[in-house]
């Protein structure tokens, strides 16, 4: 009696998953319900995240606190008269323009140069809310090259080439634009400007931006920016709201999920035996396992989310393509990783038991 | 195919050793009982044998050829020589008496179509035709041995080792049992039984007594045939 081919045959090994998922109905379905809620809750929390996103933002804007920032064309000057002006503009909140930078040595502090950035009298109050508009000869130090430079208020600082300047105090620009922290800004030392900031009043939204482009009417260099939606500069509120969403919550349900699954094949140690005796490679019964739970998590999940979808259309939740392509991207990546883990679990829970010992388990 | 154990050891961590220079020789077409009070050792001298379990010290042995302690070729060996019935844990009780017995042939590469001739004559050789659609949950204790060995005779492997195949069976049903299990004979397969059942090893050619670990033999019907 000559030995024939020893290997199940890969249809065969998932026509045996077939089987075992469609042996116990009642089993099955209680676990495709019982995974498509909770994928439908998860979905529907996150689609609800991801339109409050969606109105913050809107919220945010409409609230004003936004900056247009205007600046030159491929670094050219632009005037600073329009940007000065805007101070006098019912919607404007300030207007200020960083006129020139440079590089300077604080007497005191030979070798080690600071940057020194000229601005118009509104600009320092701009970058920092708490200061108010100072028309005085002088400078603001931010914060680090306060500290860098022991700089206090008041003091008298000799700048290499520029004589001395008065301290006009501490600007804490870290919310709004951080790459001043170390600079000392000098209101009204030098003439023409690079840059203009304009914070709008509240309320005002695109409009602002109009308005701004309106002032700058006529000059072909200049680039009026975006109405940028964030009260501070550096800040995009979209992802703050969404990076407090639940992106955690998806792969403990997927590892939850997984967890429960490999459980379940822990109780059938004495089927898996059974498949090993008869001829099954660990490979195969991994393979028929994955697939077994890919059987119950592909219907779940996507009843899950159609649930989910429905439930948010129903209750007037409204829907935009971003947060739906979010939603379904963190459901098959959930579904992904659920079977991912479940069969690393397998491979190291089950398979690679000896058959005599789950054999002895059962 | 002559299956032949040499000195076999084997031990569970660092208890008494369950086998202790246990040999054994079964030729073609032959029926050997294994006795043994339990916990003397006879399943696990099944595993040993049936290359489910890895032997601490000696020897198997397939027509003359020492069967090697790893790799793929143990696997090769394990899946085309045997086939099992277990005590218990036998059968896939959700699943069809078709699907149990399918198993058989879809263990050697046929596919579930081909399987059904296999299968359709396993059942017939077991009295369990007709009964292909019926959950094996549904079956009573004898017919579910009998769907094992069904599944043994359709994966047609020259050696069937059977675990106590009739130890929760009245005596009528194990008498069925042996019946199915003990006619693979006449097809050239070699059948080793461990049982407490007395009637079943007095069928079988020969029984060997597992006694601390070592086969003594019982008895042959070799002699009175």
């Amino acid at each position: 009696m000559s030995p024939r081919s020893t290997r199940w045959r890969v249809r065969e090994v998932l026509g045996e998953a077939l089987r075992n998922w469609g042996a116990v109905p009642l089993k099955t379905i209680s676990a495709v319900t019982i995974v498509a809620a909770l994928v439908a809750g998860l979905v529907l929390v996150e689609l609800r995240v991801a339109m409050s996103a969606t109105s913050a933002v809107e919220e945010y804007v409409a609230a004003g606190g936004h900056v247009v920032v205007v600046d030159g064309r491929d670094g050219v000057l632009i005037p600073a008269k329009q940007c000065e002006e805007l101070n006098a503009e019912q919607f404007t909140k300030a207007a200020g323009t960083v006129v020139e930078e440079g590089v300077v040595e604080v007497v005191s502090s030979p070798g080690h140069p600071v940057r020194l950035v000229a601005t118009s009298s509104a600009l320092p109050s701009i970058l920092d809310p708490s200061l108010p508009v100072i028309h005085a000869a002088g400078a603001f130090a931010g914060t680090s090259a306060a500290s860098r430079f022991a700089l206090s208020d008041g003091s008298v600082v000799g700048l290499e080439g520029l004589g001395s300047v008065r301290m006009l105090g501490a600007l804490d620009a870290s919310d709004r634009a951080p790459e001043y922290s170390a600079a000392l800004l000098s209101p009204s030392l030098f003439g023409s400007a690079q840059r203009c900031f304009v914070e709008m009043e509240p309320f005002v939204g695109e409009a602002g931006r109009e308005i701004v482009a309106a002032a700058y009417g006529g000059h072909d260099d200049v680039r009026i920016g975006a109405l940028a939606p964030n009260g501070r500069f550096g800040d995009d509120p979209e992802q703050i709201v969404l990076s407090r969403s639940t992106k955690l919550l998806w792969p403990i349900l997927a590892s939850m999920l997984a967890v429960v699954a490999s459980a379940d094949a822990w109780f059938r140690r004495s089927s898996v035996a059974l498949y090993r005796a008869y001829g099954m490679g660990r490979t195969d019964v991994i393979l028929m396992l994955g697939a077994e739970w890919m059987a119950t998590a592909l219907p779940a999940f996507s009843i899950g989310v159609a649930v989910a979808l429905a439930v948010q259309l129903q209750s007037g939740g409204g829907l935009t393509i971003e947060t739906l392509a979010f939603g379904l991207r963190s459901a098959t990546a959930v579904c992904a990783g659920s079977i991912a883990v479940f069969v690393a679990l397998e491979f190291g829970a089950l398979t690679r038991r000896p058959i005599a010992i789950l054999l002895k388990d059962q | 195919m002559r299956l032949a154990i040499r000195e076999v050891h084997h031990t569970y961590g660092g208890g008494a050793p369950v086998l202790n220079g246990a040999n054994l020789a079964i030729d073609d077409s032959e029926a050997v009982a294994i006795l043994g009070p339990s916990g003397s050792g006879k399943t696990t001298l099944l595993t040993v044998i049936g290359l489910i379990q890895r032997l601490s010290r000696g020897t198997i042995e397939i027509d003359d050829r020492e069967v090697s302690e790893h790799g793929s070729a143990r696997r090769r060996v394990r899946d085309s020589v045997f086939s099992w019935i277990f005590q218990s844990a036998n059968v896939l009780g959700r699943r069809t008496v078709f699907d149990n017995v399918a198993m058989g042939p879809l263990s050697r590469g046929r596919n579930s179509r081909d399987a059904s001739d296999d299968v359709a004559a396993a059942l017939e050789r077991v009295g369990l035709g007709g009964f292909e659609d019926r959950r094996v949950y549904t079956l009573s204790g004898g017919e579910v041995q009998r769907v094992a060995i069904a599944r043994a005779f359709a994966r047609s492997t020259p050696v069937i080792l059977a675990d106590e195949p009739t130890g929760q069976l009245d005596a009528a049903t194990s008498g069925m049992v042996a019946d199915a299990l003990l006619t693979r004979r006449s097809r050239g397969v070699s059948i080793l039984v461990a049982t407490h059942d007395a009637a079943l090893a007095r069928r079988c050619d020969r029984a060997v007594h597992l006694l601390d670990g070592r086969l003594v033999e019982a008895h042959s019907n070799h002699e009175s045939a």
